[in-house]
């Protein structure tokens, strides 16, 4: 009886041992260690549709950073802030003003897709307070402020331990706060956006 | 220490000054210009000037189409601001008109939006000049004209009395030969007459009766 318990004990440390052994080369695929913290961007702007951002400012420049407050398997929320600068092109519509600044404070449902070993396809969906201010240099020319949302997607590359490098293309349609001539309040309060962005994550 | 303090103060008083504007508010000015034919005139710069007592901002501007029609949208300034539009605010040299519509209220916006209608302009380079006589004893508050005149200024709200002292323009005025152009003048009780002056191809002296 004892020698029985002992085979059995050693059998099942093996077993165990060996459980332990087979799944470490699956534990580094599993969805988890793909989780990403942080993530700070650089973004071309780009106004589309019948809009002012469109039809009266081009897309210079736009930075943002974001955090990600928590995960569940692949699900992750994340929190961030971007800023976006247009310059005004058509002083009759948008104003005789430099440029048209937005400031987007999101949060953003990702789902990390594994597609091979180093690379997730990201699908992404945020939900935005966003405020719209126009400049001169220090001239500030009022505010405008609303919602906007965002579907999109990123693919980033994990070049070694946590840290990726990504890319993505953002829809982003916003509603500032617009009190105009009811010929052109779709043309103020209704904005558009197809957003290219890369940087890093880890 | 005391330059930097004079230099903080400056820069506190001055950022007090300037012209506040509400940008979730777009009003929108549109109109057409012509040449003295009624012809469109494309090209012609037209520009909204919003000033108060330290500053001034050319808030919008636009080129009139080639049906002559011009669109300017900008952020509403505050109440205590003037709007000026200009028509042909070109600082190149060119020979045409001028005209300027001031005294624009922010009341007189009809669901954010003002038309001026048509503005007609002329080549200068043809005036005459018209003098304009009142009776002694009639001291017109502010007048008008409605015409093709050489610098012309439109008081856009033109029934107000004037709250700032008498609104007159140069006492010889270049205008366009052979047109008729309506004068306008508010007198001091506040009502408000208007004459005819017949324009030939020589200078005029009207002489208002």
């Amino acid at each position: 009886m004892k020698k029985l318990f002992i085979v059995l004990t050693v059998l099942s440390c093996v077993s165990l041992w060996s459980q332990e052994e087979l799944m470490k080369p699956m534990e580094r695929k599993k969805p988890e260690s793909r989780k990403e913290y942080f993530r700070m961007y650089y973004l071309i702007p780009n106004g589309i549709g019948d809009n002012v951002l469109a039809k009266a400012n081009d897309g210079r420049m736009g930075l943002g950073f974001a955090v990600t407050f928590y995960s569940w398997e692949q699900l992750h929320i994340i929190g961030g802030y971007e800023f976006i600068q247009y310059d005004v092109t058509d002083p009759s519509l948008a104003g005789n003003i430099k440029n048209t600044n937005m400031a987007n404070y999101y949060l953003e449902a990702l789902y990390k897709i594994p597609v091979i070993e180093r690379v997730d396809f990201n699908p992404k969906f945020s939900v935005a307070y966003m405020t719209l201010r126009q400049k001169t240099h220090s001239t500030n020319y009022g505010q405008q402020s609303g919602v906007g949302f965002s579907p999109g997607f990123d693919v980033d590359y994990r070049i070694s331990g946590g840290f990726r490098v990504y890319a993505g293309l953002d829809y982003c349609v916003s509603f500032p706060d617009t009190d105009t001539n009811a010929e052109y309040r779709s043309f103020f309060g209704t904005l558009q956006q197809l957003n290219i962005e890369f940087g890093i994550k880890f | 220490m005391k330059q930097l303090l004079t230099g903080m103060l400056c820069a506190f008083f001055l950022s007090g000054c300037g012209i506040d504007y509400d940008g979730a508010t777009k009003l929108v000015f549109e109109g057409r210009v012509t040449g003295a034919d009624g012809q469109p005139l494309q090209g012609v710069k037209v520009s909204t000037q919003i000033s108060n007592s330290t500053d001034m901002d050319i808030i919008s501007y636009d080129f009139t189409d080639s049906n002559g029609r011009y669109l300017m949208i900008f952020p509403k300034p505050d109440e205590k601001v003037n709007i000026e539009v200009i028509v042909n605010s070109s600082v190149d040299e060119n020979t045409l008109s001028r005209t300027g519509i001031f005294n624009i209220g922010l009341g007189q916006f009809e669901d954010f939006k003002i038309d001026f209608g048509t503005s007609a302009l002329y080549e200068t380079e043809n005036s005459v000049t018209l003098h304009i006589n009142f009776p002694n004893g009639i001291q017109p508050l502010k007048i008008g004209l409605t015409g093709l005149v050489a610098n012309n200024l439109v008081d856009y709200n033109f029934n107000e009395a004037p709250e700032d002292g008498v609104t007159w323009p140069d006492n010889d005025i270049l205008v366009a030969p052979d047109q008729v152009i309506t004068l306008k003048y508010m007198l001091s009780n506040g009502s408000v007459l208007e004459t005819e002056i017949p324009i030939g191809d020589t200078d005029v002296t009207f002489n208002v009766e």
